[in-house]
């Protein structure tokens, strides 16, 4: 792929079909509702550089609520130039999404990972399709990367990962067992973690190659294998590391770097995709 | 009345997808105490958390309504209307009788249902008759059918967190057991309403409220309205068996508050699956059964 189509945001239509394919996030309760055992400063703001927290076992507590930093505007411009201010739908504007949603290979030296043959066909058909989702869900990690936030929620053995966006709920199992050999391919995948160190290491594979990467329509193949390894540098940030690996799609693999911020004393809504839809009906015109 | 039955039962079991995918069914989940033969010991002492309370972390299934017996409750018409789209996954008896009417047990004349409600849910009924169920949105089913019909739940406790995952549709429920109150008023109501938590001895006991009216509590089309509240006193009999007693206060269409008891099995080793809104094959055949 060029980095001359990359620039050029020639996907207008596809993401705004993304984009507008969501319902509308319908409630809200307990935002700003101090929640208790989080550090705090003498004016009672969360201590977002204070130590992270630990949980009983003595891992970090990757528990909480965190949303993906979201770059400036103009550094998007940049990247994707000056059209890209246009997408605003409310609730989904591009200002609070990252730059990794619209393109996850953004960061990286023009012809160092490409598509394969297999892969360009992907994405034409993907780009063809248009409004793709349909209420079907954003997949991984674009549910992490979007306007919406996700919840952590670390129990001993499983690890829930809530996105508020299409109201997913991942598990990742840290009990030990191994990832299944020949999976049934799903929306999310099977995860399995294991702590090195500090560093939750989660391993996905038995994805379905329905959903796309980004709103690029980067594709993803059944054979994709994604790790991803996350570090709590403190109270207030999450790192995250992820390796998409899909010789299906792509040259070679390749890795991207979000950070999360916690969102203290918040909360994910519910949100029910195909409640009070007004979108398609202008799409079609 | 037979388009009334087809409407509910339709609205019921097409409102969901299909159930995709499965992995791990049958791996063997640590920490659960096992016969001789490797089974799971379902008569064994309920767990327990690090702070001491019972552990009701599990998949847990209600214990379905035999074929008979929702013939009985239902009536022989409503239920061989059913029956003639026994759709797999979703066949009649694998349903609890209070997913097809939560006022099962009360004696006619004794219903608590106020008589405007009921003409509420007449009228409703009647709306569905003429609408094919698949032109409504795709909505949640809501509380409590969704943990009433043929798809386990799966309940994740965390310290100050308790999560009810549904298989059904992937909708979940967040319980606060952290100390928090349930607001005075609900600015934003939602389909599951907001819940608090808190230990009695070995009893859990949910407060739920904020509810936003829009669904209905089962497939007779009972309603909810947003001033409900509902009490859930959930308890781990033992490793195996969970016992939920759920209690609706709606005055608004509701003359008393009315308790169902649901007890629930362990499914050990087993995982709820990914549920999503795709495949779906059944409201063109549901159009053409209305038309008949």
């Amino acid at each position: 792929m060029s980095s001359s189509i990359r620039r050029s945001f020639v996907v207008v239509t596809f993401i705004a079909g993304l984009l507008s394919a969501n319902g509308v996030l319908t409630s809200a309760q307990w935002l700003n509702y101090p929640i208790p055992g989080v550090p705090r400063t003498k004016d009672g703001k969360v201590d977002l550089t204070a130590k992270a927290p630990r949980t009983a076992d003595g891992h970090p507590n990757l528990s909480g609520v965190w949303h993906v930093y979201s770059e400036p505007l103009e550094e998007k411009k940049r990247l994707y130039g000056a059209e890209v201010a246009a997408f605003s739908v409310l609730g989904d504007q591009v200002t609070d999404i990252s730059k990794y949603a619209i393109n996850l290979l953004t960061d990286l030296p023009t012809g160092e990972v490409t598509l394969t043959s297999e892969g360009k066909a992907a994405i034409n058909r993907i780009r063809q399709a248009g409004d793709l989702p349909r209420c079907l869900p954003f997949g991984v990690p674009l549910g992490t990367l979007m306007t919406q936030v996700h919840k952590i929620v670390q129990t001993s053995g499983l690890i829930l990962v809530m996105h508020e966006l299409d109201s997913m709920t991942r598990q990742i199992y840290t009990d030990g067992r191994p990832l299944p050999v020949d999976p049934s391919p799903s929306w999310l995948g099977y995860s399995v973690g294991r702590w090195d160190r500090d560093t939750l290491v989660v391993e996905t594979v038995g994805f379905n190659d329905k959903s796309v990467l980004d709103l690029f329509g980067h594709p993803r193949s059944e054979a994709m294998r994604f790790t991803e390894r996350y570090h709590r540098r403190d109270v207030g940030h999450l790192d995250v590391e992820m390796t998409f690996d899909d010789a299906k799609m792509y040259t070679k693999p390749f890795t991207v770097n979000v950070t999360h911020l916690l969102q203290a004393d918040s909360d994910i809504l519910e949100y029910v995709c195909n409640e009070n839809e007004k979108d398609r009906e202008h799409l079609k015109r | 009345m037979k388009q009334w039955a087809s409407s509910v039962l339709g609205l019921l079991f097409v409102s969901s997808a299909v159930v995709t995918h499965a992995q791990w069914l049958n791996y063997k989940t640590p920490g659960v105490p096992r016969t001789a033969d490797g089974k799971s010991k379902l008569d064994a002492l309920a767990p327990r958390t690090l702070d001491g309370h019972p552990d009701l972390s599990g998949v847990w299934m209600h214990e379905p309504t035999s074929v008979e017996e929702v013939r009985r409750l239902l009536g022989p018409e409503r239920t061989d209307e059913g029956l003639k789209t026994n759709a797999p996954g979703m066949e009649f008896g694998t349903q609890h009788k209070y997913a097809f009417n939560i006022l099962a047990d009360f004696k006619p004349g004794d219903s608590p249902l106020r008589p405007e409600s009921a003409k509420r849910s007449q009228e409703l009924a009647a709306a569905l008759s003429r609408e094919a169920p698949c032109s409504l949105p795709d909505v949640p089913i809501g509380f409590p059918s969704q943990g009433l019909l043929s798809e386990p739940i799966k309940i994740v406790q965390a310290p100050r967190l308790t999560m009810i995952l549904y298989e059904l549709g992937g909708h979940y429920r967040q319980i606060y057991v952290d100390g928090r109150r349930l607001p005075a008023e609900f600015n934003l109501p939602a389909y599951f309403g907001y819940s608090v938590g808190h230990w009695e001895s070995d009893t859990f006991i949910v407060e739920t409220a904020g509810f936003n009216g829009k669904t209905i509590l089962d497939g007779s089309l009972h309603p909810e309205s947003e001033q409900m509240r509902v009490t859930e006193r959930f308890h781990r009999r033992d490793f195996g068996h969970l016992d939920l007693e759920i209690t609706f206060n709606d005055q608004k269409n509701y003359t008393r508050p009315f308790t169902i008891r649901v007890p629930h099995n362990l499914l050990a080793d087993e995982d709820i699956f990914e549920m999503f809104n795709e495949n779906e094959k059944d409201c063109a055949h549901i159009g053409k059964a209305q038309t008949k």
